[in-house]
């Protein structure tokens, strides 16, 4: 190990005694007006303590990806709605409709575990899957029957098919209203349906409108969802988040308590407003901070600077959970929590523990600042 | 260091004990009178000493509750910012409310009665965030491919009971439930109602031969609870007839019939929905090996978290407000569905009155168990106004005026005079729950026991008094002065200690990566996937 490698903490970019970065993290940290705590890209272990960190500083704790997963929490706060395992969809599911070109782009190993051409073993009726791929744009599924809907937005064509679906009128090119009748008739054949999609490709409104027409479905036939989020550790951060504060993410705790504001507290629009003085950004897996440009987070952990040419004032090094330490991650194929045993283990130190020491500092100064 | 509990009116029912006198603790356990000086002595005086109390039926942790908090962010950000009292006030707790507020009544220990297995580590991370409490869990069978193949296929008692082994083991639950036993298959094949002798499409297996089944399993698996019965037909008029099905169904063996409440409606009256209260506390007076919890509702905003989806699916319509979420999973899943019971509702006061009916109808007090189904009844924290509406009748006169006579024309609780008293409390919520789950160092004070204890100042407004104990105390430390909790300090989840027989588990490894493509060591719960601050207890499986 050399001085100059991502192992050693910095100040400044020289390395230092992790001690000392720590010290200087709390100063930071406790003498900012408002603290923006970003990132959180790391295992159960690690959301919690950045939550538990969040609640002594007077935070405001906020996930990268939280764009994603909040494209999926907002319509469900809003309407409720349906979903599946991807377990429950491979087993069951006669038919499955794929809506967008993202969907299982971002999830490479999901269509293979899902298994779409083979037909579902506990099926009402035995006889292969239909599968259906929406806009699929340059990556049509294989073996998918597709269906192309030029000039909608996808709120406009969840309405067109719920529109069809009820036999309503619609305003519309023909050449749109016979696809959308052929996407209808498809539905209602279904015994079975799984609806795969990615909500931030859909959009918060599209997504209701989903929810909407799924629960419509259902009056006659049976009809649920499967959204896929890309980022693991954003589904990690939302549920640590909800059994420790009982909200999905983009907390507060300016006033003690948690409050939630999916729109307040979302990090990028408060650095982009100058409305955080400091930030703390945690990159477990080099998903970034997601954050404008300009903006720099002070105290940074994460595996390695990755050479970015600004530097942030404290770096502090970690591990990767289920890498160089063992941790527990959201599994997109299964759909909840996995513990994960350390594939490399490593010395580095875990979020976590870095966090927790943080934390411990920072109450022995006196806890938040105001 | 010795611990001396001193004065307080000790109530102690497995030791026919309720007196004043003094209850000794050392090193976490409940010591006999010592002839030693103690080190420290703690005023009980004008106090009523119980042991712990214990919930077996609370929905605490899980995907379910945490989809309830995502339905209801506006519940739980009343409940911080707000006064108490505002709509949806206190249903949104936070894992580490959870155990303040249960700790703060008194309660020592609550079980988390129904995770699917595959979901067991997500619970088994929250339970370890709830404080001060010691948790347990228990594992949801009997809508997954697994029990469904098995029992079409008369693979015998040995398998079940094997996979009922295996699933305690994987999922470090305390027993096993069923939920509406075939019906969330049923529901995925586009049924919408299901009765004890239906019968799930593919598999051809009825609702009745799945509950013998999984009833005998968890028997010769030595799980000290009985199948945990939640049945079919659940918040139906009429459904009286299926909860005595299923007690008859339970051919004179052990079995624990859940929130039966829910299921203790008869067809009379202009709204074809009356009370068969009565009826129902009979059949289960005369049942003496079936146990019960009441799943008592109380008038306010709540939400209801099922793994009964075709209950859940088919109250959609009813939800206040209007949205709900239904999960489908490998089993049962989950369906979240926010409710408002109302005093001036007919149906809600209905089934307020046919809660305290069973409460007040069934004899024996250690057959019946206090529960809200928190919180599908009602908020746990409704626990203090409940524990006093079954010790006055006069209280329950007051309630009564300002209900739907109608209502309660159709029940038989205002000619109910019962008064549930101390002693029968205990018994109640403290001796019958511990030996429900074979926990024979928790319910009483007697030397050898865990020093889990709750200290109540004697006060006639029975509501207060239970609402804020004392003292608390957990493991021989103090957790509760006055009402308020400290926060830092961690119980355990208690698990079965289940060894899974090898052959199965290779087999359900096949059969999950068969069907789901997915590695059945994936539901793992390993010890380092775990905070420090959560130990397991193992508790040993009945021979």
């Amino acid at each position: 190990m050399t001085a100059d490698s991502d192992d050693m903490a910095r100040i400044d970019g020289q390395a230092v005694a992790l001690p000392e970065a720590m010290a200087r993290a709390v100063e930071i940290l406790t003498s900012a007006r408002q603290p923006l705590i970003v990132g959180i890209a790391t295992d159960v272990a690690g959301a919690r303590a950045a939550l538990a960190l969040g609640a002594v500083s007077g935070a405001v704790v906020d996930h990268v990806g939280s764009e994603a997963t909040m494209s999926l929490v907002l319509p469900l706060q809003a309407v409720g709605g349906f979903v599946v395992t991807p377990g429950e969809t491979r087993a069951r599911a006669d038919s499955v409709l794929v809506i967008g070109h993202s969907a299982l782009q971002i999830m490479p190993d999901m269509a293979q575990a899902l298994a779409l051409a083979a037909p579902p073993p506990v099926a009402m009726e035995p006889g292969a899957r239909r599968v259906l791929h929406i806009n699929p744009g340059a990556m049509p599924l294989a073996g998918a029957e597709l269906a192309e809907f030029t000039g909608l937005s996808p709120l406009a064509l969840v309405s067109l098919l719920s529109a069809r679906a009820q036999g309503h009128r619609v305003n519309a090119l023909q050449a749109t209203l016979t696809e959308g009748d052929r996407v209808a008739a498809w539905l209602a054949a279904a015994h079975y349906g799984v609806i795969i999609f990615n909500p931030q490709e859909l959009g918060a409104l599209a997504v209701e409108a989903l929810f909407r027409l799924v629960a419509l479905l259902n009056r006659t036939t049976r009809f649920t969802t499967l959204p896929l989020v890309p980022s693991a550790s954003a589904e990690t951060f939302k549920m640590v988040c909800l059994w420790t504060t009982g909200f999905p993410g983009r907390v507060s705790f300016v006033r003690g308590a948690p409050a939630y504001d999916p729109e307040l507290f979302d990090a990028k629009r408060m650095v982009a407003h100058g409305e955080a003085d400091v930030v703390l950004g945690i990159d477990g897996f080099g998903e970034g901070l997601g954050l404008p440009d300009h903006a720099l987070a002070q105290i940074m952990l994460a595996p390695c600077l990755n050479g970015k040419a600004r530097r942030p004032e404290v770096f502090i090094p970690i591990g990767q959970p289920g890498r160089d330490h063992a941790g527990v991650l959201f599994d997109a194929a299964t759909g909840t929590l996995k513990a994960m045993p350390a594939a490399a283990a490593t010395s580095r130190p875990s979020a976590a523990a870095m966090l927790e020491t943080l934390r411990a500092l920072a109450l022995r100064k006196g806890g938040a600042p105001c | 260091m010795l611990t001396r509990l001193q004065g307080g009116r000790v109530i102690d029912p497995t030791r026919g004990l309720d007196e004043r006198g003094d209850v000794y603790f050392e090193d976490g356990r409940i010591v006999a009178a010592p002839s030693h000086i103690p080190d420290v002595t703690l005023d009980a005086a004008g106090c009523i000493v119980m042991a712990g109390a214990l919930d077996i039926h609370s929905h605490i942790a899980g995907a379910n509750v945490s989809t309830a908090r995502l339905l209801l962010p506006e519940a739980h950000r009343a409940h911080k910012a707000r006064p108490a009292t505002t709509w949806l006030g206190d249903i949104g707790f936070s894992a580490a409310e959870t155990g303040r507020l249960y700790a703060e009544m008194g309660f020592t220990f609550v079980v988390e009665p129904a995770i699917s297995p595959q979901q067991a580590l997500h619970a088994h991370l929250e339970l370890a965030d709830v404080p001060i409490i010691d948790k347990g869990l228990l594992a949801v069978l009997g809508n997954d491919d697994v029990c469904l193949s098995l029992i079409r296929d008369g693979a015998g008692r040995a398998a079940l009971a094997d996979v009922v082994s295996a699933t305690l083991a994987q999922s470090r639950a305390l027993g096993i439930k069923v939920i509406n036993a075939g019906a969330a298959a049923a529901f995925k094949y586009n049924l919408r109602g299901f009765s004890l002798d239906d019968v799930v499409p593919h598999y051809g297996v009825s609702s009745r031969a799945i509950l013998e089944a999984l009833q005998q399993a968890v028997m010769d698996a030595g799980v000290h609870h009985p199948l945990h019965v939640h049945a079919n037909n659940l918040g139906l008029a009429g459904n009286v007839e299926t909860a005595k099905a299923t007690i008859a169904a339970a051919r004179g063996l052990p079995m624990h019939l859940a929130h039966v409440q829910f299921y203790a409606y008869g067809r009379e009256g202009a709204r074809g929905f009356s009370s068969a209260a009565a009826e129902l506390a009979a059949t289960i007076n005369a049942h003496p090996h079936v146990s019960v919890d009441v799943g008592q509702v109380m008038f306010q905003p709540t939400v209801t978290i099922s793994s009964d989806i075709m209950r859940q699916f088919n109250g959609l319509g009813e939800a206040r407000p209007r949205k709900g979420i239904i999960l489908e999973g490998e089993g049962n899943g989950g369906g979240v569905v926010p409710l408002i019971y109302a005093r001036d509702n007919f149906f809600s006061a209905l089934q307020w009155a046919a809660g305290l009916e069973l409460f007040l109808g069934i004899t024996n007090p250690a057959q019946v168990f206090f529960t809200t189904d928190h919180p599908n009844g009602a908020p746990f924290t409704a626990y203090p106004m409940l524990l006093a509406l079954l010790m006055s009748a006069d209280l329950r006169d007051e309630w009564c005026a300002s209900l739907p006579a109608e209502a309660l024309a159709l029940t038989h609780l205002p000619a109910m005079r019962r008064e549930y008293s101390l002693n029968e409390l205990a018994i109640m919520t403290r001796v019958a729950p511990s030996k429900l789950f074979g926990l024979s160092d928790r319910g009483h004070l007697g030397a050898g026991a865990r020093a889990d204890i709750a200290v109540y100042s004697d006060q006639s407004d029975r509501a207060a008094m239970f609402g804020k104990a004392k003292l608390v105390i957990k493991d021989g430390v103090i957790v509760v002065r006055d009402g308020k909790a400290r926060a830092d300090y961690f119980g355990r989840t208690l698990a079965l200690a289940a060894t899974p027989d090898a052959t199965m588990v290779r087999r359900l490894e096949a059969h999950s990566q068969a069907l789901y493509g997915i590695n059945y060591a994936s539901f793992d719960v390993p010890a380092f996937a775990l905070p420090q601050s959560h130990g397991f207890e193992d508790i040993a499986c009945r021979s």
